[in-house]
């Protein structure tokens, strides 16, 4: 899943990133904020440190103070604020809330630089120890001096903006990976275009993309057109190829097929059936190499009603002395703007010869009803002819079959009409018509 | 009748020409585009058999230029090109029938037939003159309903003015319909062809308007 969709890549990318980042920030400034609080805890302390060494005198060799901090804190009995001043190891004050206690781990700080850490206190308790050493004049040892609050205070501050921090941070988050979201979805979106395009190509509404596209997937485009162009181009060589083939080949048969009609005896006949029989093979073979090369060509489709008009036409001239010139009457209903998938000159060449078919039985009159029905265009071509009995109506679409052997025709009109129509994913079928005769229904995807 | 055969492929072209100058036709030939549209520009031709994939101009190029010049004889196209695309483009281009290869000699020769009877106005293949009836599928003419024996050239003659009943002939008129543009023409011989009909018909059948040429109408009716 994650190989196949760009999408989803950039998406769980990105949210990784997120994730990572804003965890790594959140963690690195929770330890800056520690940092600081300790550091101003600190400076506390360390105001107060200044203020017991001022209160600190030495009389007598003797070191006493003068005074005493008055900070409540200090008086209330083990509320973790403590003081303690010490001299060559001799305690020589302590707070009162020290009560009788006094303070356990007691590093000895080097002169003039003040230290700070963590120990633990009378009551278990975590408590933050500034302590710093100095030297009195007339004193000849070091007077050092310790105070402490609390380490709650300091974890208190901290939990409480690492909460902030760490909503905050979940929020920025999902912002950033809404943002990621809606950035992959319209950045994409030419991608998108594109299959859409290809999509209306696939389904014969355009034959090119079109349109403007982004720097990044407009090459893209211009290759898959040349490529379309291609394909056309060596789909249109192919069938003109085989055009040409056929037609070339069809001359030499009409010379061979006179040659014969010239001659008499058993080989004649042999001759003529063969031309014949040569003849019905190349034309269908043409017919489906033309079809088959025009299957899955993106962008065709023909206009029905265009086609109908132009085989109307030429059928009218062609039955023209039908009915002691009278002629054959063909009328097309509801053929106009009705476009199926396909190649025009195929799509021509199913109604021509379901139209010819018609004229060729017609008593007189011939009617194309044209009709959309769902994805589908359904094209009835009805006459006013004999008809065709229901159970020889399957015979028919066979390959070659006739029914009356003395009509000219070789008898594979109906069944390359058959055979085109299910290539092109259609159908034929064949029932009785109001008009009298036989109705023929072509069934072709609609455009 | 005259009738021009543009075709490519020589030996096809001998055939149709042949089977034409055996059914009676001053028959001219034309391999190639170019030289079809430039005959059937200048010379009078009664039908066209026009092949459609031709050398140096293709048929319905050919057959356009003729119809956008005016030129109304009737055209059968012949053609290996079946489909019906290509017949629609051939009846648009204004031929008058559509015959695809191969195709059996009769048929041609009676769409021919057809052809020519129907631009001279004429829905039967026999043709009537009072006492004269011609049959223009086996050339066969009666007079008073028992054969008459023509030659090939008087039968020509005689089918030229059954076509065209009722209306005055010029000889210049004749003898571009029933000579191929290869024949050494003489007016005289048209005078001969004449004198023999009236012999061998009746007398009265031909009337000669002086200076203008000839003219074949039923009793009763005149030019």
């Amino acid at each position: 899943m994650l190989g196949r969709s760009v999408s989803l890549r950039l998406i769980l990318l990105s949210v990784a990133w997120i994730v990572a980042t804003l965890a790594v920030g959140g963690w690195v400034l929770s330890q800056h904020f520690r940092a600081h609080v300790e550091t101003s805890f600190d400076f506390g302390l360390q105001r107060h440190v200044e203020e017991l060494l001022s209160y600190a005198e030495v009389t007598d060799g003797q070191v006493a103070l003068t005074r005493r901090p008055t900070d409540p804190s200090y008086l209330r009995p083990l509320s973790g604020w403590y003081w303690e001043i010490i001299t060559d190891g001799v305690v020589i004050g302590r707070s009162r809330s020290l009560w009788d206690q006094v303070l356990p781990v007691k590093p000895v700080p080097t002169r003039g630089e003040a230290a700070s850490f963590f120990v633990e206190g009378p009551r278990q308790e975590r408590l933050r120890v500034v302590a710093e050493a100095f030297s009195l004049p007339g004193f000849e040892h070091d007077v050092v001096i310790y105070f402490t609050g609390p380490a709650v205070v300091i974890d208190r501050a901290t939990e409480e903006f690492t909460e902030t921090l760490t909503s905050s941070l979940l929020l920025l988050g999902l912002g950033l990976m809404a943002a990621v979201v809606l950035q992959v979805i319209l950045g994409l979106r030419p991608l998108k275009l594109v299959r859409k395009k290809l999509a209306a190509i696939h389904a014969g509404e355009t034959e090119r993309m079109t349109g403007a596209f982004p720097s990044e997937v407009e090459p893209l485009v211009n290759d898959l057109n040349k490529l379309l162009d291609h394909n056309a181009d060596v789909i249109e060589r192919a069938r003109t190829h085989a055009g040409n083939l056929a037609h070339a080949l069809k001359t030499p048969l009409a010379v061979l097929g006179n040659e014969a009609d010239a001659m008499d005896g058993k080989s004649a006949a042999t001759l003529r059936e063969l031309v014949t029989t040569m003849n019905d093979l190349v034309t269908r073979h043409l017919a489906r190499a033309r079809a088959a090369g025009g299957l899955g060509v993106p962008g065709l489709k023909a206009d029905v009603g265009e086609i109908a008009s132009g085989l109307k036409r030429t059928l009218q001239r062609i039955y023209q002395r039908k009915c002691d010139g009278a002629g054959v009457s063909i009328s097309l209903v509801n053929v106009r703007g009705l476009d199926v998938v396909g190649d025009r000159q195929d799509v021509e060449e199913m109604l021509g010869n379901l139209m010819d078919n018609a004229c060729k039985w017609a008593a007189n009159r011939v009617r194309v009803t044209g009709e959309r029905v769902g994805r589908e265009i359904v094209l009835r071509i009805d006459d006013d002819g004999p008809g065709i009995p229901e159970n020889l109506r399957d015979d028919v679409l066979q390959r070659g079959k006739r029914l009356d052997e003395a009509t000219p025709g070789s008898g594979l009109g109906l069944n390359i009409v058959y055979e085109l129509a299910e290539l092109y994913h259609g159908s034929l079928s064949l029932d009785a018509s109001d008009l009298g005769g036989l109705s023929v229904r072509l069934h072709l995807p609609a455009a | 009748m005259r009738v021009l055969v543009v075709e490519d492929e020589p030996d096809l072209r001998r055939q149709v020409s042949r089977a034409l100058m055996e059914a009676g036709y001053s028959v001219d030939e034309a391999p190639d585009g170019e030289e079809g549209e430039f005959l059937g520009d200048t010379e009078p031709y009664d039908v066209i058999v026009l092949d459609l994939g031709l050398p140096k101009i293709d048929g319905i190029s050919v057959l356009s230029h003729w119809r956008q010049a005016g030129r109304d004889m009737p055209v059968l196209i012949l053609t290996a090109r079946d489909s019906w695309n290509e017949k629609v483009g051939g009846f648009d281009a204004g031929a008058d029938d559509y015959l695809t290869k191969p195709f059996h000699m009769e048929e041609l020769l009676a769409r021919v037939r057809a052809l020519i009877r129907r631009s001279a106005g004429h829905a039967t293949p026999i043709l009537e003159c009072g006492p004269v009836e011609l049959d223009t599928r086996t050339g066969k003419v009666t007079m008073d309903g028992s054969a008459v024996s023509l030659t090939a050239h008087e039968l020509k003659v005689l089918s030229y003015f059954m076509h065209h009943q009722g209306r005055v002939v010029s000889q210049t008129e004749l003898i571009e319909h029933i000579y191929d543009q290869d024949f050494d023409r003489d007016s005289n011989t048209i005078e001969v062809f004449i004198a023999r009909l009236r012999k061998k018909l009746a007398a009265e059948l031909i009337k000669t308007h002086r200076g203008r040429g000839y003219s074949m109408s039923p009793p009763g009716e005149t030019v």
